[in-house]
């Protein structure tokens, strides 16, 4: 039971870092943000408390030294830099791996070097000099809360003048504290609270409402109204009253200082009443008139305003479904969150129904009963549909990669010096989870490339008349039954002339060879030409195109380059919505059935065999064109005899034909894609198979595999 | 433990008898359309669908380099599940026959005797003499975990070795 409490609490905190990260990605473009340091303020606190709870030592001392820089920066005594920045993303890192590994498996001095690194911040931000208003002093005296019977107003404690002040970003809490009698039992004293709240801020007042009704029976009431102007967030109050939350109700009154304000000081002087808290929409008004000050959460400063006006139970109760009110309305924008598992198992469970559904299409068709084809038709409509929502639940909208991509661009241009602005379009597109799961490695090496290879440098550009900040444009969208991610940057681009002498060079192509532009940018998709430090002569990276094709190509998907030099690069993915169920067609040869995506299909016909056999150089003759063709009958070692007349499917395949020989077209297939298996590991002409309405199996054709294995086509004459 | 009694499923290869223990078997199908896997060694006869799942069936005489035979027909097919690198998996692997489940004492299975012995004893888990038969306990676990095995030791290495140039001629064919 810990144990899932504490995978809950990673999977949170994991959650929590990725929104730190967020933030602190876009504090960077907008450095002045006081709301955004506030929320990452708030974030840290977060993390920091949740760690303390699982006893998670180092991740609170880092969280903790973290929170003092952003107290430094919320403080305005230190600015937000690169090195703060930097720190900070690191940070975020060491405490992934903290929270992940339990806060074992950490090298104690490496941790103790990264703690040091952020002391040496904070020491030199905590030495700077900044311009403070001056601590006013308390009068000790005055913080005399438990004398019953005081009834003096002069009771009130830190009383300002109307110092003006320039610090705008105050707010002012109103909050009222009724303990209930069986305080001290629980070990709470009031004493420690009062002085907390009036140490809190400079800015306090403390109402005092203690008076005893009937001293015979030594009945006394307690009661009291704190006002706190602070900077600090509405959940450091909140910490102070931890444990009492039933017994106080606090409310944000203004975004400015009211204690500095001559009037509401007036106000609260006049209408004290040592036996009942301010009238709310006297308050409220009074702010509103006082200044231009926008009043936050007005709703609920304005139902608590009715609710003073009634008894006190009354109130609690209104505060409560306030409570709820906003509860509520916070569940609603968030979803339910299912495990992965979960979601694999009623993808399953849908599988087997699609499966069970062609079965009964194929009976019901055999048995030609009106009744059970009508059933039939039923179940296969709400099949379908239960398909398609299923299929929905699973897609998760690609936003969850590019957090990681930002955090990429950002990371490395400051390494290779450049300037990169990452403009994201349509993040909101989604795709099966699987897809997004396996598309981070080859989008990262796509943006890294741009950034690498693509975007010059600040001073290259200019030279180039362009602007200092290259851009790499990130944008999704849908495209009938696909999604299109594109990489577009505006760097130096593909030299084609470069491309082309090195693929001569390296006998890919001959000199003689006409390539269009298209067929030149997919030169850089063969294995040994691709890495692009060949064509830019910039070195350090790993993974060549062909690699990223290969990832693309295992999504059902695929890619495109396109490039103008000096303007910039266009990478295009086409990819599907999901992968476990996909359209395909059914054929055969010799009664063995095999399934072709339908994605990957051009068109279809007929040969006649003996002229497909008197064929040179195993290439056909269709529409005038000469297509290669693979004839899968001898491929595949069957050994009966073929039918007089074959078919042909056409594939795609990068851009050229590929026609694909069987003895039967037999029709469409909605096949659910299930794994091989282990021993089948090594082959690679099926991506998997499907089990098809009589219950027998038919393999899934890979057709890229398959036509890159029984052709040459990828070596000559493309 | 050794006294207590575990049950076995008796099966015939050729003119062997064989048993497993019956833990190991998920079911016994009659003979049904396998789906060929092309460019996969001989004694893998392809895929059936299973209970949902796709999984390969295995010609046993031939993994075994006993006699081959062209009618599959009457033959039967035993799906098993091994434990393979720690993994659970699940296999078919088609028989003559199915004989029987019987019961059989722990501590009465007999080690085959090294000198003499028809098998690979590294495969072999035991042996147990019924009446006129003496039947093999094939070690699950361990037969299937290995690409091809010979478990007649009959068979010359020489065979063997022709018969993986074979295969391996054919993958480089293509």
């Amino acid at each position: 039971m810990l144990e899932q409490l504490k995978q809950k609490f990673i999977e949170e905190v994991i959650e929590l870092l990725d929104k730190l990260e967020k933030d602190l990605l876009n504090l960077e473009k907008d450095t002045s943000n006081i709301a955004l340091i506030e929320e990452i303020f708030r974030v840290m606190h977060t993390i920091k408390g949740a760690a303390g709870m699982y006893g998670l030592d180092k991740t609170v001392t880092l969280t903790h030294k973290l929170e003092s820089i952003y107290a430094n920066v919320r403080d305005k005594k230190a600015k937000i830099n690169l090195e703060l920045l930097t720190i900070s993303f690191n940070s975020i890192d060491y405490i992934r791996k903290l929270v992940t590994s339990d806060d074992k498996n950490i090298d104690e001095a490496d941790y103790n070097n990264f703690l040091d690194s952020i002391t040496k911040i904070i020491y030199r931000t905590d030495n700077k000099q900044v311009p403070k208003i001056e601590k006013l002093e308390y009068d000790d005296d005055v913080i005399s809360f438990f004398d019953e019977n005081n009834e003096d107003q002069e009771d009130i404690i830190s009383l300002f003048d109307g110092l003006e002040d320039s610090n705008t970003e105050k707010t002012t809490y109103y909050i009222i504290f009724r303990p209930l009698a069986d305080i001290n039992e629980r070990g709470l004293n009031i004493n420690s609270i009062l002085s907390e709240v009036s140490n809190f801020e400079e800015y306090t007042k403390i109402i005092d409402h203690s008076y005893s009704e009937d001293v015979k029976n030594d009945k006394f009431y307690l009661f009291w109204e704190f006002f706190i102007v602070t900077s600090k967030l509405e959940d450091d109050i909140k910490d102070i009253f931890m444990f009492l939350e039933d017994e106080t109700e606090i409310y944000k009154l203004s975004e400015t200082n009211l204690l500095i304000k001559d009037e509401f000081i007036d106000l609260l002087d006049t209408n004290f009443n040592i036996y009942e808290v301010y009238n709310f929409e006297k308050l409220t008004k009074f702010t509103t008139n006082i200044s231009e000050i926008k009043l936050i959460e007005e709703q609920k400063i304005k139902s608590v305003g009715q609710a003073t006006e009634q008894v006190e139970q009354n109130k609690k109760e209104i505060k409560s479904t306030v409570y709820q009110q906003t509860e509520i309305a916070k569940q609603k924008t968030q979803s339910i969150k299912v495990s992965a598992e979960r979601l694999d198992e009623l993808m399953y469970l849908v599988s087997e129904l699609i499966i069970t559904n062609a079965q009964l299409n194929l009976y019901s068709q055999e048995l030609k009963n009106d009744r059970i084809q009508k059933i039939a038709e039923k179940f296969n409509k709400i099949s379908q549909s239960l398909k398609e929502n299923a299929l929905s639940t699973r897609l998760i909208s690609i936003k969850y990669i590019m957090l990681r991509f930002e955090r990429l661009v950002r990371d490395l241009s400051v390494e290779l010096g450049k300037e990169v602005n990452f403009v994201v379009e349509g993040s909101d597109t989604e795709l099966d989870k699987n897809i997004v799961d396996n598309l981070s490695l080859p989008l990262m090496h796509l943006i890294r490339n741009a950034i690498d290879h693509g975007i010059e440098t600040p001073t290259e550009r200019l030279e180039l008349n362009k602007s200092r900040k290259g851009i790499i444009r990130f944008i999704a969208f849908y495209s009938g039954s696909n999604v299109i991610i594109q990489i577009r940057d505006d760097g130096r681009g593909i030299d084609t002339d470069l491309i082309k002498s090195m693929a001569i060079e390296k006998n890919f192509i001959r000199i003689e060879d006409k390539l269009s532009e298209k067929e030149i940018f997919n030169l850089l998709f063969i294995p040994g030409l691709s890495t692009a430090q060949t064509i830019t002569g910039v070195s350090g990276r790993g993974v060549g195109m062909d690699a990223i094709k290969q990832s693309i190509l295992k999504l059902r998907g695929d890619i495109e380059i396109d490039s103008e030099l000096n303007l910039g690069t266009s990478i295009t993915i086409k990819l599907p919505l999901t992968l476990s169920i996909i359209d395909t067609m059914l054929v055969s040869i010799d009664n063995t059935k095999y399934l072709i995506p339908i994605s990957n299909i051009e068109s279809s016909g007929k040969h006649n065999h003996d002229v497909l056999m008197n064929y040179h150089n195993e290439r056909l003759i269709s529409n005038g064109e000469l297509v290669p063709f693979i004839y899968l009958r001898s491929k595949f070692d069957f050994t009966s005899k073929p039918l007089k007349s074959e078919r042909i499917v056409f594939v795609k395949h990068n851009d050229s034909t590929v026609a694909l020989v069987f003895d039967k077209i037999i029709g469409e297939h909605q096949a659910v894609i299930k794994p091989l298996g282990e021993i089948f590991k090594n082959q690679d002409f099926f991506s998997g198979a499907s089990i098809l309405g009589d219950g027998t199996v038919a393999l899934i054709l890979d057709t890229y595999k398959l036509i890159k294995q029984f052709t040459s086509i990828n070596k000559e004459n493309i | 433990m050794l006294t207590e009694k575990k049950s076995y499923l008796s099966f015939q290869l050729d003119d062997e008898i064989f048993a497993i223990n019956v833990k190991k078997v998920l079911e016994v199908l009659q003979m049904q359309k396998i789906t060929k896997v092309p460019k996969t060694p001989d004694y893998i006869k392809g895929v059936i669908n299973f209970r949902g799942e796709i999984l390969p069936v295995i010609d046993t005489r031939q993994k075994f380099s006993l006699n081959k035979v062209e009618d599959y027909t009457k033959f039967v097919i035993i799906m098993l599940n091994f434990v393979r690198d720690h993994k659970e998996q699940k296999i078919g692997a088609i028989v003559d026959s199915v004989m029987d489940v019987f019961e059989y004492k722990e501590i009465d299975i007999k080690d085959v005797p090294e000198l003499g012995s028809r098998y690979n004893l590294e495969f072999i888990y035991g042996m147990i003499k019924r009446e006129d038969d003496f039947i093999m306990i094939l070690d699950v676990d361990k037969v299937f975990s290995v690409e091809e095995l010979t478990i007649v030791r009959e068979i010359t290495d020489n065979e063997e070795l022709l018969e993986n140039e074979e295969t391996e001629e054919k993958i480089t064919e293509n």
